[in-house]
């Protein structure tokens, strides 16, 4: 066992937050802050662009793609470091769309997305789910259909975050209805402003907007196929395990309940029993997320694919961070349901917003009920 | 970073598992848990040669000199097989005899190593708190009692707090002349209550006093509830797989009961629980290891630990249903030590202070 932190990626998360303090503008964090951070404002895609143009997004890229080809304990500091600060991320491109393309792209799939990817100058949105295909993904029926050169995609797709400021959805449809439902699925790049295409707003509790997408007759030529057809099924399961790190909802809790020890250790707020006890059972809940997103981080780096491992720690984290935000809320009182902007608000309001926001990880990337079965049947060998 | 067994460390635990396993069969666990036989020198000798006792201890004083993280893995084991043995505890001891290094400290140590004599150590929680006044070695008589020392049937020395003409001191102290009462506690039946009335105080080795004294209190309080929640780890494991096992055969409805996504969910819950106390058990750990000053994390895996434990201790109770509760039955000889040891490794009021003194949160003490 081996549990230290490398040195040098230490001392790049130093490095990145002085980059950070130097790029990033009052102004950036208004717009984020104000529209969240489901929706990239002209700022943010800015400042993506300064990113990549800088080399940050291809940190743990291979060299051959233009890449750093640092180790995924750099990623890991990268993404820890932005959402900690709250900075927006387009995880899926980065984390779900780049790593496919690259492994099962064709090359001149490669040659034309990934370039722009690492400038940080494309956005991908996922058009995963829908109405009757949700835990049960591989029901889905969008369609899509040979005709000549071309693939005519028919249906819809819902939580399509981010479709309305991206410029491709990464498209799972059915090509083959008469196989197996796990093996007539397929991927498609299709651009977001191609004729038949409609992006329709979802709004959610959490005040982001995701979307709703609807496909008529949309047309794409076949060389938008993501790998061979009817293998996409593959391609999808794979990534997730990926996603779901990607996706850790650690350092936003980190941040959050630094700030509440803050404001109960700096403001005069005298916590009476409940609220010193609930302290130091978020602290050790918030240290064993931590610990365990770092076993995580170290098994990829050591050549290894996370699978009931990656199940877990999205369980755990997601239904901690719901429960810590509802109980953040008991130890503020009422003050922390103020919304911000509001009168009294406390920490910018971020409790209730965030409390409201949690709960969409709770099924996001993959079901916490279907993560169980996978750490029932692969961690300790359940039979189905 | 590496989150799995050294190459040292698959050795001590493959080597532990096979011993444990070979040695250590139900009826014999059965046995020492109904007091029905106890530790004898000759295991006492084996677990010597095998190096278990003297892990931590300097190679200078017989011991093995390896890291703390090293003795986890075998600690671990103990837990998994549900031995009640006295590794953990001569440790602790081989660790406070090598932070008084006298000759005489020394020859202890090589008796602790050999095997020769048992060394344990006075449960670190019961140090504080009410009822648990230290003995006192006063006008060279040693008078007083200590409360669950565990081995203390079979122990020839204890490393204990004492009042040293009235000032606090830790303190080797011989059980030749200490009257042992037994007492059974949930899971065992090898703890006594040791008195010493009007003992000849040249009977007390000092390891430690005054504000040293208080230093090496709080950091066996630490390495002893790190130690602890290593062992409760092991046994957190061992009844996840045993829960598994059971669910994948056990038949209800025409089909195995591991079929149905409650039950599944269930084990899923227990599995997420032992491997999350185990690895903060383990980071904690670490971070002592390379700050002895760096207790924090131990009480956050203590803090883990209490849910994570009585989680699983719930869990296979209510999958294994009336077999789980019945004496013929070995799973209660592993839970039993699973509700204990959750208790036994460090004090919950102290953690809770300490958590909130980490934090700087107002009227809590330092973690430091």
């Amino acid at each position: 066992m081996d549990f230290a932190y490398p040195r040098d990626v230490l001392d790049f998360r130093t490095e990145f937050g002085r980059y950070l303090d130097s790029v990033v503008t009052d102004e950036l964090l208004r717009e984020v802050s104000t529209s969240g951070a489901e929706t990239t404002g002209p700022l943010t895609k800015a400042f993506w662009r300064r990113l990549g143009e800088d080399g940050y997004f291809g940190l743990g890229w291979p060299a051959e793609y233009g890449g750093g080809g640092k180790s995924v304990l750099y990623l890991h500091a990268f993404n820890y470091v932005m959402m900690y600060r709250r900075l927006p991320v387009p995880i899926v491109t980065l984390n779900t769309v780049a790593p496919a393309l690259m492994r099962v792209g064709s090359e001149a799939q490669k040659q034309e997305y990934l370039p722009r990817i690492l400038r940080g100058e494309m956005e991908f949105a996922i058009g995963y789910s829908e109405p009757g295909a949700g835990t049960d993904l591989a029901s889905l029926e969008t369609r899509a259909v040979h005709d000549g050169d071309t693939y005519v995609v028919n249906g819809q797709k819902v939580f399509t975050s981010g479709a309305h400021h991206s410029d491709f959805v990464w498209l799972a449809v059915r090509t083959d209805p008469e196989a197996p439902k796990h093996r007539g699925i397929s991927l498609l790049i299709v651009p977001l402003d191609s004729d038949g295409v409609e992006v329709r707003p979802f709004p959610t509790m959490g005040g982001y907007r995701t979307n709703i997408t609807f496909y008529d007759n949309v047309r794409v030529p076949v060389s938008a196929l993501v790998g061979e057809e009817n293998r996409g099924w593959v391609y999808i399961t794979t990534q997730l395990d990926f996603e779901r790190v990607a996706i850790s909802p650690i350092p936003g809790i980190e941040r959050v309940f630094d700030s509440l020890c803050g404001l109960f250790r700096e403001n005069g707020h005298v916590a009476g029993d409940w609220t010193r006890a609930a302290f130091a059972r978020w602290a050790a809940d918030i240290n064993v997320l931590k610990v365990m997103d770092l076993k995580m981080a170290s098994m990829i780096d050591n050549g290894e694919v996370p699978y009931y491992e990656a199940s877990l720690l999205k369980v755990l984290s997601t239904e901690f961070q719901t429960r810590f935000y509802n109980e953040a809320l008991q130890a503020l009182g009422s003050s922390g349901l103020v919304k911000r902007g509001s009168p009294g608000e406390v920490l910018n309001g971020d409790i209730e917003r965030s409390l409201k926001s949690s709960l969409v990880l709770l099924f996001g990337g993959g079901s916490n009920d279907v993560q169980r079965d996978i750490i029932a049947t692969h961690g300790l060998g359940l039979a189905r | 970073m590496l989150f799995s067994d050294s190459e040292t460390q698959k050795l001590l635990r493959d080597t532990a598992r096979s011993f444990l396993r070979d040695r250590y069969p139900w009826d014999r666990l059965y046995a020492l848990e109904r007091g029905e036989a106890q530790l004898s020198p000759t295991e006492l000798k084996e677990f010597a040669e095998l190096g278990w006792l003297g892990l931590i201890a300097p190679e200078t004083a017989g011991g093995a000199g390896a890291s703390l993280l090293d003795a986890a893995v075998v600690i671990e084991e103990f837990g998994f097989a549900g031995v009640p043995a006295p590794v953990s505890t001569a440790n602790l001891a081989a660790y406070l005899l090598a932070a008084a290094p006298s000759p005489e400290n020394v020859r202890h140590s090589l008796d602790l190593t050999g095997g020769t004599r048992l060394y344990t150590v006075a449960e670190a929680n019961r140090w504080t708190g009410d009822g648990a006044a230290a003995p006192s070695s006063e006008g060279g008589w040693l008078s007083g009692s200590l409360q669950l020392v565990p081995f203390g049937d079979v122990a020839d020395y204890v490393i204990a707090p004492l009042s040293s003409d009235g000032a606090p001191a830790i303190a080797l102290l011989s059980l030749e002349a200490a009257r042992r009462e037994p007492a059974r506690v949930l899971d065992r039946a090898d703890y006594c209550n040791v008195h010493f009335e009007d003992v000849l105080a040249d009977s007390v080795t000092l390891l430690a006093e005054g504000a040293r004294a208080e230093e090496m209190r709080n950091r066996l309080d630490a390495l002893s509830t790190a130690f602890g929640l290593i062992e409760l780890a092991g046994l957190m494991q061992r009844v996840t797989e045993m829960t598994a096992e059971y669910i994948s055969n056990r038949v209800q409805f025409g089909q195995p009961i591991a079929k149905f996504q409650a039950a599944r969910h269930h084990a899923a819950d227990m599995l997420m629980q032992t491997q999350t106390a185990r690895w903060a058990a383990y980071h904690a750990l670490d971070c002592f290891e390379k700050d002895p000053g760096d207790t924090a994390e131990i009480w956050l895996a203590k803090h883990w630990a209490i849910g994570a434990s009585q989680a699983v201790f719930e869990l296979t109770h209510l999958l294994h249903g009336g077999l789980g509760v019945g004496t013929e039955y070995p799973l209660h000889l592993l839970t039993q030590g699973v509700a204990a040891w959750a208790v036994r490794a460090g004090d919950v009021n102290e953690m809770v202070s300490r958590i909130n003194g980490s934090l700087r949160l107002a009227g809590a003490r330092s973690a430091a």
